[in-house]
Order: structure tokens, then C-alpha cells, then sequence
């Protein structure tokens, strides 16, 4: 007799306090526990009337206008303005985590673009020129046309090269 | 070989911030789930977005519950909160019949794992309340 009133008290108190998603989990989690098999559903805006214990209820704002107020439990009214005001801050804190993220990958793929690539997609970087050089040399032994023309063009990819280095 | 490079930076940096807020403000699900399956019959399973669901709310309740006792300690001034203070947290904020039990809890964890009060003695008592919420049906059986 007094586990079932004080199971009810219980229950009482956690249909009024708390937003409705908590209060569906809360009520779900008591049903759960109290019975092993969740036959009842307490209402989501259930204000309990008369019983043992009644707790004062204050209307909490909500975000839409629209919306019917929902009461919480007047000892809990602070508490949950204050820890809506610390998720915002929370959720303002990691949008600007995702931004800063954002911006670092394109200013890395920007950055990456403008690198001079040698042959397979490779970047030309110190070590890399020595190799460019060599095949160069191999393709001006395969092909004889036009030798001047073609050291131009190395002479300018190199100072390419070095430059994207910097 | 560049792919890599920039990988591995980006999951260094951002991906470690975010990953490390998201980490920080709920518990992990599947102790969650170990949990709920308590209540739930052997032959029964549990939805993805159920588990979710209670994640959100108990990692709510948590930071619910210890942000007024950290409201106790700043006007106290005092840095740690202890498990007394979450008690009477829990009966300022409406949860009175919580409170006898976790009385009864703390005074029995106490004697068996010892009285060292410190940053060990902050974390143990949230655990506790995730255990409680987990099972509330064992704490009244118990009285």
C-alpha cells in the first residue's frame, strides 16, 4: 500500500515537470520499471488534480507562439530557463566548430590547387624536380623535334615549381 | 599520399573538436542500451532512435540535476560538488521521494568503497543517478 502511493506520488510528479519529449521518456522509463509489461500510457500533458501530493504549476514559454503553454513543475521553472540558455550557448559553440572546419578543409583544397602536380598527379617539391629532370631528359632522347623549345619549358616549370614551393 | 596528409589533419583538428563536444555532452549509447535491456524481456530488442531518445533525456537530467548543484557550490563557494549536494539538488527540484534512497545508496557506498572525497568522489555520483535512472525499480524494492 504505501509502495503504490508513493509509485503514484512518483508518477505525478514526473507526468507535470519537464518538456514533453522528457516527459514521454520519463513516464516510459517509470512504466517500464513499475510494470514489466507497459500496458498504461500516461498522457503527455496529464495535470494530475487531486492525489496526494499537488505541485504547483507555472506555464513554461515555449518557441512557437502557437503552441499551448506546457506547466512544469513551479520548483523546476528556473532550472530548465537556465539550461535552456546553456544549450543555446552549447549549440552556438558548435556551430562555430563546424564552421572553422569548414573553412579549414577549403582553404586546404584551395591551397592544394595551385600546387604544380609532375607526372601521375604527384606534387613538385624538392625531391620531386630531380625526377621531373630525368624524364624530361628520356623524352628529349625519344623525340628530336624542336630541342630549344623544350628547355624553355623546363627552365619554366622549374621556377613554377620552386615558386609553389615557397 | 596529399589525401592522407589532409586527412589526417582535419580529423586532428575540427573532427576532434566536434567529435569531442558531441562526446562530452551525452553518454555513450551502448551503455544505454545495456541498460535498457534490463527492463525489456530477454526475447525483446530495442530501436535505434529509442535508444537516442533516452540518451538525450538522461544526459538532460544529468546537466539538469548538476546544474543547480553547481549553482549550490558557486554561491558556497566551494569547486567540488559532492554526492550530498546532488541529493539535495534532486529534492530542490522537485524529486523528493528520490531522495531517501539515494541517501540510503550513498551512506552504503560510502562504508564499502570508502570516504575519499575529491575529483573521484564528483564523477562517482552522476554514475550513480545514470544507475538509478537505469533501474529506480531496484532502489525501491530495496527500501
Amino acid at each position: 500500500m504505501g509502495f503504490g502511493e508513493s509509485t503514484q506520488g512518483n508518477q505525478r510528479k514526473l507526468d507535470g515537470p519537464g518538456k514533453v519529449s522528457t516527459e514521454l521518456s520519463l513516464v516510459n522509463l517509470e512504466a517500464k520499471n513499475l510494470h514489466p509489461k507497459p500496458e498504461c500510457n500516461q498522457p503527455i500533458e496529464h495535470i494530475p488534480t487531486k492525489g496526494m501530493k499537488c505541485t504547483p504549476l507555472l506555464p513554461l514559454p515555449t518557441e512557437h507562439a502557437d503552441d499551448e503553454p506546457i506547466y512544469v513543475n513551479a520548483k523546476q521553472y528556473h532550472a530548465i530557463i537556465r539550461r535552456r540558455q546553456r544549450r543555446k550557448i552549447v549549440g552556438s559553440e558548435d556551430k562555430v566548430a563546424a564552421i572553422r572546419k569548414r573553412i579549414l578543409v577549403e582553404a586546404r583544397q584551395k591551397q592544394a590547387k595551385l600546387r604544380h602536380r609532375g607526372k601521375g598527379g604527384r606534387f613538385i617539391s624538392i625531391e620531386h624536380p630531380l625526377e621531373l629532370s630525368m624524364d624530361d631528359q628520356i623524352s628529349k632522347n625519344g623525340g628530336s623535334a624542336s630541342p630549344s623549345s623544350s628547355t624553355v619549358s623546363e627552365n619554366s616549370s622549374n621556377v613554377n615549381g620552386f615558386t609553389g614551393d615557397l | 599520399m596529399s589525401e592522407g596528409f589532409d586527412g589526417t589533419e582535419n580529423g586532428g583538428g575540427g573532427g576532434g573538436g566536434g567529435v569531442g563536444k558531441e562526446q562530452d555532452r551525452f553518454l555513450p549509447i551502448a551503455n544505454i542500451g545495456r541498460i535498457m535491456r534490463r527492463a525489456v524481456p530477454e526475447n525483446g530488442k530495442i530501436a535505434k532512435d529509442s535508444k537516442e531518445s533516452v540518451q538525450e533525456c538522461v544526459s538532460e537530467f544529468i546537466s539538469f540535476i548538476t546544474s543547480e548543484a553547481s549553482d549550490k557550490c558557486l554561491k558556497e563557494k566551494r569547486k567540488t560538488i559532492n554526492g550530498d549536494d546532488l541529493i539535495w539538488s534532486m529534492g530542490t527540484l522537485g524529486f523528493e521521494d528520490y531522495v531517501e534512497p539515494l541517501k540510503l545508496y550513498l551512506r552504503l557506498y560510502r562504508e564499502t568503497e570508502g570516504d575519499t572525497k575529491g575529483s573521484r568522489a564528483s564523477e562517482l555520483p552522476v554514475k550513480k543517478d545514470v544507475v538509478l535512472n537505469g533501474d529506480p525499480g531496484s532502489s525501491f524494492e530495496g527500501m
